[in-house]
């Protein structure tokens, strides 16, 4: 089960550079809205891939 | 002795070099050094009815750019000024100076792109990493004593993510040269480059920490953990789902 969630943080990572991708493409073609929403997206996933690998509780 | 460490103690390093081998031994920062300088520097400056003082000022850069290398073993104080500071130096003062016709260069975005990536190549370049050849213990400067051994070894996997991740994590950063709006180009950079850092930080992490299982929280901890940003995300899709339907 452990490998799963170290494979779920590493696919969570990917995927906060993929948001980001999005937004960063959304701000190309103008669409502002749809960018800030990928970008929040992004933080968001980011935020989750880091607390699954280390949650904050059990830090020193 | 590290070329950083003479680099702060300001000490001599070995016998003075020819310099082409100067040259060729710094060839992985002189190299990404002349490539971002041919296309963000020497291309605006050609092609546009630029000032005689940024040609100057381009050429300048080119000059601390070669005399570099062959300062950067025998005076690594002077190289590493004459690499970082004055090549940086008077490739900002050469943008500064182009002014309008750096603004209207367009230009191929790959291009500009691609001589961003070479600039940090080349800022990595003039780092301290240890060369492979190259055994630590066998400097006359290391604190005398057993050597410490790691206390576990990395899998052979976390190159391979962490790779990915980083490749992952560049990604907007090229795209951010697709935005031709200049208040949205200057935000797009931004954003991207946040999103490199934030994405190659938490990457590092997340890689490495593939190698410390045993100081792992158990899974249930974990998932937990993430319970809050997952529910936000959950939440996030949500909204997006209902706008895309109401729209």
């Amino acid at each position: 089960m452990s490998k799963v969630i170290d494979a779920l943080s590493i696919l969570l990572v990917l995927a906060a550079a993929l948001s980001f991708s999005f937004g960063v493409g959304a701000l190309a073609e103008r669409r502002d809205l749809i960018a800030l929403y990928w970008l929040v997206i992004g933080g968001l996933v980011l935020r989750a891939s880091v607390e699954l690998l280390r949650p904050r509780s059990s830090s020193r | 002795m590290s070329e950083l460490s003479a680099v702060d103690s300001g000490t001599r390093v070995g016998s003075a070099p020819s310099p082409l081998r100067a040259l060729r031994d710094r060839a992985s920062t002189v190299l990404p050094g002349l490539y971002a300088w041919v296309t963000t520097i020497a291309l605006p400056t050609v092609q546009h009815s630029a000032k005689a003082s940024a040609k100057i000022s381009a050429f300048c850069a080119l000059v601390a750019l070669i005399l570099a290398p062959l300062f950067a073993r025998e005076q690594p104080r002077l190289g590493r000024a004459l690499g970082v500071y004055v090549f940086i130096g008077f490739a900002l003062l050469t943008w500064v100076l182009l002014g309008a016709p750096l603004l209207q260069h367009a230009g191929d975005p790959w291009l500009a792109a691609l001589g961003g990536v070479a600039f940090m190549l080349y800022a990595l370049g003039w780092g301290s990493l240890r060369r492979r050849d190259q055994i630590p213990e066998d400097d006359p400067n290391i604190i005398p004593g057993t050597p410490l051994m790691p206390r576990s070894r990395p899998p052979a996997l976390v190159p391979a993510v962490f790779a990915v991740i980083v490749a992952s994590a560049l990604v907007p950063t090229f795209l951010a040269f697709r935005v031709v709006d200049a208040e949205r180009a200057l935000f797009a950079h931004a954003v991207a480059l946040l999103s490199a850092i934030l994405t190659i930080t938490a990457g590092s992490r997340v890689a490495l920490g593939l190698g410390q299982r045993r100081a792992l929280p158990p899974t249930l901890d974990r998932l937990n953990a993430a319970a809050v940003p997952l529910a936000l995300l959950a939440l996030a899709f949500g909204l997006g789902f209902l706008w895309l339907v109401v729209r």
